[in-house]
């Protein structure tokens, strides 16, 4: 029952800020937004996310602070910023393209 | 241990995760120890999550700091770039050194011949005042006149003047003729130009007929002939048989080179008025200014008119700033050309240099488009560019400054010569800052394109539509730029062939005389030891000594040479029909010759006889009507009808002065200007003026050059104290003459061409992309069988098309250049339609020659190969 998919390389900066998009997210939820929106078919390693986030947030795409959890631990949470957004959109706009083409290829009769 | 915050920071978040996880395998029922072990296990090893995402920010402090670390591998990349493609890197730093080094060599050049402030201080406020006939035509200053001005004049903080002589220097028993000035006491003080040793001329010493005799020595001279030996201040020298005692050395040499011996000018009242031979300058006083100078100046020359009526009638003065003179309108004008051409230039190399890197912009698109995906900073993709660029600057204008220096050189030892002051043409501060200057400024107009199309564009639509639309903006920037080459080179080259035009006529003009074969030098016979008679008999002697020599077929004298730098002028009169105010006479330009000037400058003799030993009188002595020679241009002039003139009588300079009687009548000379039709010239009999440094032409049937050791022995035969001054072939002097628009011409010619092959290479360029670009379509259209040459056609129209547009812009673009050309011109139109044909012809011709090896290619195609590529 191994339906497990891998990620497209590339594109995790792009699911990362669609998880933090809608609310803010420490890295633990984000990894497990992502598990759980593709039915854990797509699982993000820890040793990609936290450079990700960190990187992303140097860039200015997220910002981040400590809070408390619902458990009240505390966690370091991540936010999209309106920079981010806009980065989002293009990154999207642009696998939009991509994977057209590769459908449009793919489909296509030989 | 202290951690720093980030790294406490991530250990933190990994910690939490893990406990997150824990938390989570703890709630699907596992023991809290095997939760612990499988969440740790799950997370893998914390170490390399931690060392990776500390890794992800190069250092902590981001911003500046990391500069220099960007910058290195900036640096390295671009040197990778530019080694990785060699023949693209060597076209484009070739186009910036040609640029760049064509700039600074046509600056260093104008800079030094016209833009250099002249070497007094404020310049600005130094005129020079010349007398101005009746017609309105500027000439030098008389002696009495000056006197009469300086004395009386109330806007100049003082007025000097100064007399350019060849005076003979003896040496070591050896006589050698040396470039002399006779100036005021005030010359040194108004100029600026005091001694730097000793002291400068005293007013008495200044006086006519002063007992003291001195002389001050130029910089140059010192250090040449005396060693620079300070013991020379006191000493006498023999300057023209006078022992002359030196008082000053004085830092002339920069305003005058080549000018050695400063004498006093001691100015003689008594001189005739109408001897104007002065070069008269004046230091504004403070708050003057040159009107205010003109109007003190008119007012003098109007007394002095009424004064004197029988020299000074109707003629006034005119102040001029002293640059118009040392450096003149028409030179200022060649400099201009020449920067704006180079200009023009420039930004043709610019046009180049873009182009090329777009070229490879093109072909980085897509790399460029993965590594902004990857995240590259914007800022550092301008960075990439930016430095790049500074790379191609760097050696392009490095390899430029020190290629200008050598072709300076050559230009210095291929330019004119008579002008001194290209001599001073060096790489100097300014310039180098101007090649800076060339260098940035090409790489970062030419960078322009690139970075913008791959900022804007290029880099957010190169991955979601791969390469397509990118390059066909980029194709537009490139036909732009192709189209912008074209009309620059069309006005480039349109100027060259104006120049170039005008330049093969002046070789073809008929001068008049016959140059070949003729050497002329000139002897100094000092008024001290010589009047005119003796002057007469001296060459006479000399002549005879001259023609002995085999080969040597005449021998003449005259007051000036050919294309020397006296031209004396005066006025004359039909004596039948004499006007009543000298403004109504015939300007003309006069010689005083010896019979035998004419066949040894080779003038044709039309009318009549030339001065034969009849004519031969005293200076002072009485003839009733003193014979003259006159040109068939002052005939014309003078006898409109077609009246024979041998036998008529012509009043000499003013109202009621001396008829002369006109014995003959020779072919028109061209030689004083060749650019311009020749004065109405009167040549009267040598022994009519006083002329201390006459010229003697010697014809022969050899090689002229191998004359002059020859030459030199008969002089000294006759007088071993007289030196034999600068003796050379009078071809040389008609070279020269026209050396400026000659250098001009071979200037303009080379950017021409140097252009025309930037635009070639740049069509080509658009061309080859273009067939790249479509070959599929070729493939496809040879695959369904279309015609090979109406391929070919299509690949060319499309080169021509944007040829066509260029040299369309270019030429309407001229017209309005050109018209600032017509003053240097000769006997060439301004819109010469020869010139405006055939340039764009050329042109065009180049467009197809250069697309038409990409269309070939293009049909080289392979069908299969071109579809399958797609």
């Amino acid at each position: 029952m191994d339906d497990r998919v891998d990620l497209v390389p590339g594109t995790l900066d792009m699911l990362v800020m669609k998880a933090v998009s809608a609310e803010a997210l420490h890295g633990f939820g984000i990894a497990r937004w992502i598990e759980s929106v593709t039915g854990d078919r797509l699982s993000v390693e820890e040793g990609a996310l936290y450079p990700a986030l960190h990187r992303m947030e140097d860039r200015g795409w997220l910002t981040s602070d400590w809070q408390r959890t619902d458990r009240g631990r505390r966690a370091r949470y991540y936010r999209l910023t309106t920079e981010g957004a806009r980065e989002l959109e293009a990154r999207r706009e642009r696998w939009e393209g991509s994977a057209w083409a590769v459908r449009r290829i793919m489909d296509g009769e030989v | 241990m202290e951690l720093d915050p980030r790294r406490r920071r991530i250990r933190d978040e990994i910690g939490h995760h893990i406990d997150e996880l824990e938390t989570e395998l703890r709630a699907g029922g596992m023991s809290a120890e095997d939760a612990r072990a499988e969440a740790a296990r799950r997370f893998g090893d914390t170490g390399s999550v931690e060392r990776a995402t500390r890794g992800a920010i190069p250092t902590p402090a981001g911003g500046w700091s990391r500069v220099p670390d960007a910058v290195a591998q900036d640096v390295r990349y671009a040197v990778r770039q530019l080694v990785g493609r060699p023949l693209v890197s060597a076209l484009t730093i070739a186009t910036i050194v040609v640029g760049v080094a064509a700039t600074v060599v046509v600056f260093s050049v104008v800079h030094a011949v016209v833009l250099r402030p002249l070497p007094f201080p404020e310049p600005d406020r130094v005129m020079q005042v010349n007398q101005t006939s009746p017609q309105g035509r500027d000439y030098s200053v008389s002696e009495p006149n000056f006197v009469d001005f300086r004395a009386r004049q109330g806007s100049f903080v003082e007025m000097a003047a100064m007399g350019f002589a060849t005076v003979t220097l003896e040496e070591g028993g050896e006589a050698v003729a040396v470039e002399g000035m006779r100036v005021s006491d005030t010359f040194f003080s108004l100029l600026g130009l005091s001694p730097t040793v000793g002291r400068a001329f005293l007013p008495e010493e200044d006086r006519f007929g002063a007992a003291t005799q001195v002389a001050i020595l130029s910089e140059a001279a010192w250090t040449r002939r005396f060693g620079g030996s300070e013991e020379i201040l006191g000493r006498t020298i023999l300057v023209d048989g006078r022992a002359l005692e030196v008082v000053g050395i004085a830092p002339t040499d920069r305003a005058w080179p080549g000018v050695e011996i400063f004498t006093p000018l001691a100015p003689d009242p008594d001189q005739y008025r109408d001897d104007q031979r002065l070069m008269a300058v004046g230091r504004l006083a403070p708050g003057v200014t040159m009107d205010v100078a003109q109007r003190d100046m008119d007012r003098i020359a109007a007394d002095l008119s009424n004064e004197y009526p029988n020299s000074n009638d109707g003629w006034g003065a005119r102040v001029a700033p002293v640059r118009d003179w040392l450096v003149g309108d028409r030179l200022t004008r060649l400099g201009t050309l020449l920067l704006g051409v180079v200009g023009v230039f420039l930004l043709m190399a610019c046009a180049s240099v873009s182009n090329l890197l777009l070229a490879r912009a093109s072909a980085r698109l897509e790399e460029m488009g993965v590594r902004t995906a990857l995240g590259a900073a914007r800022r550092r993709i301008v960075g990439q560019l930016v430095t790049e660029g500074a790379l191609l600057a760097l050696v392009g204008g490095g390899l430029a400054v020190a290629l200008a220096g050598p072709a300076l050189g050559v230009v210095r030892a291929l330019g004119p010569n008579d002008v001194a002051r290209l001599a001073e043409a060096t790489v100097d501060g300014s310039v180098l800052l101007v090649a800076t200057a060339a260098a940035v400024g090409t790489v970062l107009l030419a960078g322009l394109a690139p970075s913008l199309l791959l900022i804007r564009r290029g880099v957010f639509t190169s991955l979601r539509s791969g390469t397509r639309s990118s390059s066909r903006s980029g194709r537009r920037v490139r036909d732009g730029l192709v189209v912008a080459q074209y009309a620059l080179t069309v006005t480039v080259l349109l100027s060259a062939g104006l120049l170039t035009r005008s330049f093969l006529e002046l070789q073809s003009v008929d001068l008049g005389f016959d140059p070949s074969g003729v050497v002329r030098f000139a002897v100094r016979l000092p008024n001290a030891a010589y009047d005119q008679g003796a002057r007469e008999d001296f060459l006479l002697r000399l002549g005879a000594e001259l023609e002995a020599i085999p080969g040597v077929e005449a021998v003449g004298a005259t007051t000036a040479s050919p294309f020397s730098r006296w031209r004396p002028s005066n006025f004359v009169a039909r004596s039948d029909r004499e006007p009543d105010r000298q403004e109504d006479f015939v300007p003309v330009s006069w010689r005083a010759v010896t019979g035998d000037y004419f066949a040894a400058a080779g003038i044709p003799l039309l009318a009549g006889r030339v001065f034969g030993p009849e004519d031969r009188g005293r200076r002072g002595q009485d003839v009733a009507n003193p014979p003259v020679v006159i040109d068939e241009g002052l005939a014309a002039e003078l006898f409109p009808d077609g009246e024979n003139p041998v036998g008529r009588l012509v009043t000499w300079f003013l109202p009621g002065g001396r008829q002369c009687e006109i014995v003959g009548v020779v072919a028109s000379a061209r030689d004083e200007r060749m650019d311009a039709l020749p004065r109405p010239r009167i040549y009267r009999p040598f022994t009519f003026s006083s002329w201390e440094e006459p010229s003697v032409l010697v014809r022969t049937a050899g090689d002229p050059a191998e004359l002059v050791p020859a030459i030199r022995r008969a002089v000294s035969a006759v007088d071993p104290s007289v030196p034999t001054i600068a003796p050379a072939p009078i071809e040389d002097d008609v070279r020269a003459s026209v050396a400026w628009p000659r250098f001009s011409m071979q200037v303009l010619v080379v950017f021409g061409l140097i252009a025309l092959t930037l635009a070639a290479m740049g069509i080509y360029g658009v061309t080859a992309f273009s067939v790249a670009r479509r070959r599929p379509e070729i493939g496809l259209r040879v695959a369904l069988g279309a015609e090979p040459a109406e391929l070919r056609w299509m690949v060319v129209r499309a080169a021509l098309r944007l040829a066509v547009l260029g040299i369309a812009i270019g030429v309407a673009a001229s017209f309005a250049v050109t018209g600032l050309m017509a003053s240097i011109l000769y006997d060439v139109s301004a819109t010469d339609p020869a010139t405006f044909l055939i340039v764009p012809g050329v042109l065009a011709l180049v467009a197809i020659a250069s697309s038409w090896l990409p269309a070939r290619r293009a049909l080289a195609v392979e069908p299969r190969s071109a579809l399958v590529s797609e």
